[in-house]
């Protein structure tokens, strides 16, 4: 909602204009001096608490005490407020119902009259009296008198005469009361002054019957009668006094006045001047009689038992001094062109938020442009939220900053052509396919914020990241590499615990993991308070707005301290609602440890905030209740229309909690935002699964009727609410939007995000559903699309079984083979897990191609395609083989370059025997020499070629290839590709021996791989630790890891592994069992060298498998060096288990030619520890 | 419509100003004090309250709706009906209509209100009897007997509160 755009000049004159009058019964007069109607007994009261505390907050809880006694009733919060809301039209009748109140305001604790001093009568009267007094120390008596005669003439009789029975106003009337005694006696001295004696000894006589102990009054009634000719009886008067004093109070009349006798008695000269103490103004004057100084309103207190005055913004954060110390070295890197990443963790209301406004804050003294975003808890922002609102927000201050600075203004424009693409509202990508066109995306918003922060630097605040969707996590992680040599700083607010209910939980995984790898990268834990802060927090004058706790001379109590700090365990913001409710019951001064331990204190904080919240008006509660479904942010249009009230009663409404500090106003604008997640949170868990689901409902219809021509940017939300409430009849909505959706995240490029609505417009699909656009099998087809994008190979094929059972039952022949086909695209490795066939999947890949008709060529060759992979794992796997060339063949004919990429790559899979190899590399490379070929099937083909480099031992060509595979995944950061490239590189460190970046590519491939739910990431880490120990000489380890794993059937690959770890460890009857039980076959697909070679070097020890047979495989191929896969394993040439085979059975001579081989070999290709491994085998040879 | 208003862990109901026409409460609810407040008065001076239930579809009436006649001047309002629906009623949702109304009108300026007694509705008379309402002489409705022919007997024909 937008603000109401500038002040109405009119109501902000009338309002300077209002006058407050105290000094009598209370009254408000307007410009034209006409008196306003103030209404009722209770709501001048409330006006004259807000009067009397003016220019500073009236705490809601205190006045509802104060106003009703102690004794408030469950309505007062209500009622106070609609006496607020009748004197804000009062006060100022001339302003609209929706724009902002100027004179009346909320202001956390309460509520604020925002008006001058001078617009009081008291302060005004407390003025000209401070003015004459000055007046008459400096000589100037004829203007004292005739200010104080104006000043005087304003009262209108007793001080609040109409509230002279509200305990409340006594000690403000007896403050005035002193002010215009002390007026009186200061005209009395100017009359004095001015020779007119009898005058002012008749004031003097009103003075003393008014107060006979005030001494200053006895010398002005002695000096008035001396001046004016009348010694005996200005004597006489002193005698009365000295009666008074000493029969009353048992006291001598005080040395000044005996001074003053003794000058009449003299007839002292100086009696004819001034006095000097009056002059002087050296008599307690009643204004400042309670130490307050001059200057200061006589309405508003001071003292400490008084109305509490608003707390400072800015004070110190208690026991964060090390946090802010390293933050600000960060924003001084920053300054100077270092920044990173500033992680700032930490569980809810510990304080993050404060440390980023106080990073903030450093950041504008150093020079750093700081920048807000917040991350939406929920499905209800668009994908890259956060950093749209970055963006947005860098090109209005770019804009702001501009002025003539062409270069600023350049820059904006090329931010807004970035925030275009992050919102969809451009839709040229450049670039076909997704994982190069997210990379440009990236590499675009990347660019834009770097050139920004090189105009000057900027510090980007990003709270709450921990709900941000998955496309900004990774957005995130892809700046965070380059940001150490940028001047950009981004400081990411953390919730670990609510982490692990997100959405986005497993990308946040992700994105840490990868972003703590970062250069720049810095992680900051904020803690709970120890006790000593506890104290420190207390001592600080406890929580903004609220009063000091404990006394000021000796601090707060240690038993309250410690009690403090057992029921909040520390928590800042628990502590600071505490102490809120504490407030709202006793002044906090007053509280003590009893108070806190005893049961009025709840046990957790979101009780606290219920606790609070139940002290509101109950259309409040409801009214929060609605904004708390809306979310943290709360649209106030959103909010006015799900409830069907009007604006100026919503505002109304939502006045308490403002005042209570459980919703914060949105500068510049009519929405609201829970001070606190925790705050909404209590609010929104507090609600049933049907409240939850019908409030969801009326939001999102309310949504949809604000926006009825543009709903594109908000179908997350209308995806969101209508999926809450998709059971209550909702679904169809829900679905649709969820659909829309899921749409708009693909073609944003956010995949994740994209799956996440797919699956919820499954979840909220009707099963009655009429549309066949939003059938059940329509939308598992995309959500399996969806995944296989996104990476989750598993999950996808779980999506696409169940669409092709639905299909199949159907007949619709043309939904299964979408369904069927989405796995033959380009993909880099077999989606099955290793020997698993899919028997149901041939069925019905084979019965499409036997009923498709003539002409379909290019369906016909996707499922050929498809079907030679699934049967790779079969014993049909030549036929496999044959069919993908089939599928070559047809894709060749059509001409049809994508469906050639997809083909191709489909045999290179479906042929991975060790028999196609040349096909394979052939197929390979024409794959690299088609046209616009995306990024992502680049780097398969060369990860499909790059093994062949490795067995030939061409390891230049190897290394070229994966440093430009390397760089490609940096830039399309799939992680099917990244874990493979990284397997490549290991293998390639195993060559070199380098054994701890072997572990270190081991484990992160390991751990990319876990995110996409192919086989074997754990057994692929297995091997590679185990032949690494095995190289480096520790023999017999990994032993019960590599059993366990090698007894699942579908790990068979590492039997001969687990065989050779026995042998290893001195069991070889045990080797012997488990060859017995497992058998020795070897499968010829893409594990047959690798698997044969770890056989051979089983065989050469113990005799099994029969050695004869294996150098029957092994000998033609004794060149090669070994590899596995895609290169995760690397080994030497297949000379070296060559000779020892032949050693075993006693060729001698042989096993020595091949050892040398083996040595010349790795000497030839610099593999050292390899070198000395071939040289030591050839010794062993030679001297047996 | 059975009500499960017990059984809801929070509140979510609401007041509501709709606009003063025949049905404007749903069936039965204000329709017959409605139909004589708009025979004697404009519809600008009538003032329709409902309580809703923000946890309940759109389409359903309110549980409760009140009518108020604004005063001229309008610092004085008169209740003309307050109304619990039928299957809500015995859960105090009249003393909390009557809490939102009171509130409302204060916001609104304004300083008193009446309501005539009807004999016929002795419930109504009960319920402003515990909420500060005073006979219009001030005699003491506390200790009125709270049925129809009690009332009449007192010969109290309103009942007023400030605000």
């Amino acid at each position: 909602m937008l603000a109401n755009g500038g002040e109405v000049p009119d109501t902000a004159q009338a309002a300077a204009c209002l006058d407050f009058r105290i000094l009598g019964p209370v009254e408000v007069a307007d410009g034209t001096g006409a008196l306003l109607d103030l209404g009722s007994r209770k709501q001048r009261a409330v006006l004259t608490l807000l009067v009397l505390n003016a220019p500073h907050v009236a705490p809601l809880d205190q006045m509802i005490d104060r106003l009703w006694a102690d004794e408030p009733p469950s309505s007062a919060t209500g009622t106070l407020q609609a006496y607020i809301s009748q004197l804000r039209r009062i006060l100022e009748p001339l302003r609209s119902p929706r724009s902002p109140a100027r004179v009346l305001r909320t202001r956390e604790p309460g509520y604020l009259l925002d008006i001058s001093p001078d617009q009081v009568d008291a302060n005004r009267f407390s003025r000209a009296v401070e003015e004459a007094q000055a007046a008459l120390a400096d000589g100037r008596a004829w203007e004292a008198e005739r200010s104080l005669d104006a000043a005087l003439g304003t009262w209108r009789g007793e001080p609040l005469a109409d509230f002279s029975d509200r305990s409340f106003v006594g000690p403000v009337v007896a403050r005035l009361t002193e002010v215009r005694l002390s007026a009186l006696s200061t005209r009395a001295e100017a009359w004095l002054l001015l020779g007119r004696s009898s005058e002012a000894a008749v004031e003097a006589g009103h003075l003393l019957d008014l107060d006979p102990y005030r001494e200053g009054s006895w010398a002005l009634l002695m000096r008035a009668l001396y001046r004016d000719r009348r010694q005996a009886e200005a004597l006489a008067a002193y005698q009365r006094c000295r009666t008074l004093l000493g029969d009353e109070l048992g006291l001598d009349p005080s040395l000044e006045l005996r001074r003053l006798e003794q000058a009449i008695l003299d007839q002292d000269e100086s009696l004819e001047g001034s006095w000097p103490s009056i002059a002087r103004g050296e008599e307690s004057s009643p204004a400042r009689g309670d130490g307050s100084s001059h200057g200061e309103d006589v309405v508003a207190p001071r003292t400490a038992g008084e109305w509490r005055a608003s707390a400072p913004r800015g004070r110190r954060l208690v026991g964060r001094e090390p946090h802010l110390r390293r933050i600000r070295e960060r924003v001084r890197d920053t300054a100077r062109g270092a920044g990173g990443v500033l992680l700032v963790s930490g569980e809810s209301g510990v304080g993050k938020t404060r440390l980023a406004e106080a990073a903030a804050e450093i950041a504008g003294e150093l020079g750093v442009t700081p920048v807000w975003s917040r991350c939406v808890e929920g499905r209800g922002a668009p994908a890259f939220w956060p950093w749209i609102q970055v963006l947005t927000a860098l090109e209005e201050e770019a804009e702001a900053g501009a002025g003539g600075l062409g270069a600023v203004t350049r820059e904006a424009e090329g931010v807004e052509n970035v925030i275009r693409r992050l919102t969809g509202a451009d839709g040229a990508s450049g670039a076909d396919d997704p994982d190069t066109a997210r990379f440009l995306l990236y590499d675009a918003v990347a660019r834009a914020l770097s050139r920004r922060a090189g105009v000057a630097p900027v510090l980007i605040l990003m709270e709450d990241v921990h709900w941000a969707d998955a496309a900004s996590l990774k957005l995130l992680t892809f700046l965070g590499g380059d940001l150490h040599r940028v001047p950009l700083l981004v400081l990411a607010t953390l919730r670990p615990e609510a982490a692990e209910t997100a959405e986005a939980w497993p990308a946040l995984t992700d994105a840490l993991g990868d972003l703590t790898r970062q250069r720049g990268t810095e992680r900051m834990s904020v803690t709970a308070f120890t006790r000593e802060q506890v104290a420190d927090y207390l001592d600080d004058a406890g929580p903004d707005d609220l009063g000091r706790v404990g006394r000021a001379d000796i601090g707060p109590d240690p038993a309250l301290v410690s009690a403090l700090h057992d029921r909040t365990g520390g928590n800042p913001f628990f502590l600071g609602e505490v102490l809120r409710l504490l407030d709202s019951v006793s002044p906090l001064d007053q509280v003590a440890a009893a108070d806190v331990t005893s049961l009025s204190v709840p046990e957790g904080v979101r009780d606290v905030i219920t606790r609070r919240v139940s002290r509101l008006p109950e259309d409040s509660q409801t009214l929060l209740r609605a904004a708390a479904v809306i979310g943290r942010d709360v649209d106030a249009d959103v909010l006015e229309a799900a409830t069907g009230i009007g604006g100026a009663r919503m505002m109304m409404l939502l006045e308490p909690a403002v005042a209570t500090g459980l919703l914060t106003e949105v500068a510049g604008g009519w929405d609201y935002r829970f001070s606190h997640a925790l705050v909404r949170e209590a609010l929104y868990t507090g609600l049933s699964r049907l409240q939850r689901a019908q409030l969801h409902g009326r939001v999102g219809e309310a949504v949809e009727n604000l926006h009825p021509g543009n709903r594109e940017p908000r179908l997350p939300v209308l995806a969101h609410h209508f999926g809450m409430a998709a059971r209550i009849g909702h679904s169809a909505k829900a679905t649709s939007y969820a659909v829309r959706a899921a749409v708009q995240a693909a073609a944003r490029l956010a995949y994740d995000e994209a799956v996440m609505f797919w699956e919820q417009a499954l979840a909220a699909l009707d099963p009655q559903s009429a549309d066949p656009a939003l059938s059940r099998g329509a939308l598992l087809i995309e959500l399996g699309r969806a995944r296989r994008v996104a990476g989750d190979v598993i999950t996808a094929h779980t999506a696409l079984d169940e669409a092709v059972t639905l299909a199949t039952r159907k007949g619709d022949d043309a939904a299964v083979i979408e369904a069927a086909t989405v796995f033959g695209g380009v993909t880099l490795w077999n989606w099955r897990a290793y020997g698993v066939v899919d028997k149901r999947m041939i069925d019905v890949l084979e019965d499409q191609l036997n009923r498709l008709p003539a002409g379909r060529e290019a369906v016909r060759a996707e499922l050929l395609g498809t079907l030679g992979v699934e049967l790779y794992y079969s014993e049909r796997r030549w036929e496999g083989a044959r069919l993908a060339a089939e599928a070559v063949a047809l894709a060749r004919r059509a001409g049809d370059h994508r469906l050639l990429a997809r083909t191709l790559n489909n045999f290179v899979i479906a042929s991975w025997t060790p028999e196609y190899e040349e096909e394979r590399y052939r197929a390979a490379e024409e794959i690299l020499s088609l046209p616009d070929l995306p990024r992502a099937a680049e780097i398969i083909a060369r990860l499909h070629r790059m093994p062949t480099f490795l067995r030939e031992g061409r390891l230049a060509d190897y290394d070229a290839e994966l440093a430009r595979c390397l760089r490609l995944t940096g830039e399309v950061r799939m992680p099917e590709l990244e874990t493979q490239v990284t397997y490549a590189a290991t293998g390639r460190a195993m060559l070199d021996g380098r054994w701890e970046e072997v572990e270190r590519l081991a484990a992160t491939g390991a751990e990319s791989y876990r995110r996409i739910s192919l086989w074997g990431p754990e057994y692929i880490h297995l091997l590679c630790a185990f032949f690494s120990s095995w190289a480096q000489g520790r023999h017999g380890v990994l032993v019960p890891e590599l059993l366990e794993a090698a007894e699942d059937d579908s790990n068979s690959l590492l039997r001969p592994a687990a065989v050779l770890a026995v042998i290893e460890a001195g069991d070889e009857a045990l080797a012997h069992r488990l060859i017995d039980r497992w058998g020795v076959a070897v499968e010829r697909d893409w594990a047959w060298q690798f698997v044969t070679w770890q056989w051979g070097l089983v065989a050469a020890r113990i005799g099994r498998p029969d050695p004869y047979g294996l150098l029957e495989e092994l000998e033609p191929i004794a060149e090669q060096l070994v590899t596995l896969g895609t290169g995760c394993i690397s080994w030497g040439t297949i000379h070296g288990v060559v000779a020892q085979l032949l050693h075993r059975i006693g060729r001698v001579e042989e096993a020595l030619a091949h050892a040398e081989r083996a040595r010349e070999t790795h000497h030839r290709l610099g593999l050292r520890h390899l070198e000395h491994r071939s040289a030591a085998l050839a010794r062993e040879i030679r001297e047996s | 419509m059975s009500s499960s208003l017990e059984s809801q862990p929070s509140s979510t109901l609401l007041l509501r100003e709709v606009l003063a026409y025949a049905g404007a409460t749903g069936p039965d609810l204000l329709d017959e004090a409605l139909e004589e407040a708009l025979s004697e008065v404009s519809a600008a001076r009538c003032r329709v309250y409902v309580l809703v239930d923000l946890a309940r579809p759109v389409g359903d009436p309110p549980v409760a709706g009140a009518l108020v006649e604004v005063g001229q001047p309008d610092r004085d309002a008169r209740l003309r009906a307050l109304v619990v629906a039928l299957p809500h009623r015995g859960r105090g949702l009249g003393r909390r209509l009557l809490g939102d109304l009171l509130t409302e009108m204060r916001a609104d300026g304004v300083q008193l209100v009446r309501y005539r007694v009807a004999a016929a509705d002795p419930g109504t008379f009960s319920l402003l009897g515990s909420s500060g309402f005073v006979a219009a002489d001030r005699t003491p409705i506390a200790t009125c007997r709270y049925d129809g022919p009690a009332i009449e007997a007192l010969a109290v024909a309103w009942l007023v509160r400030e605000l």
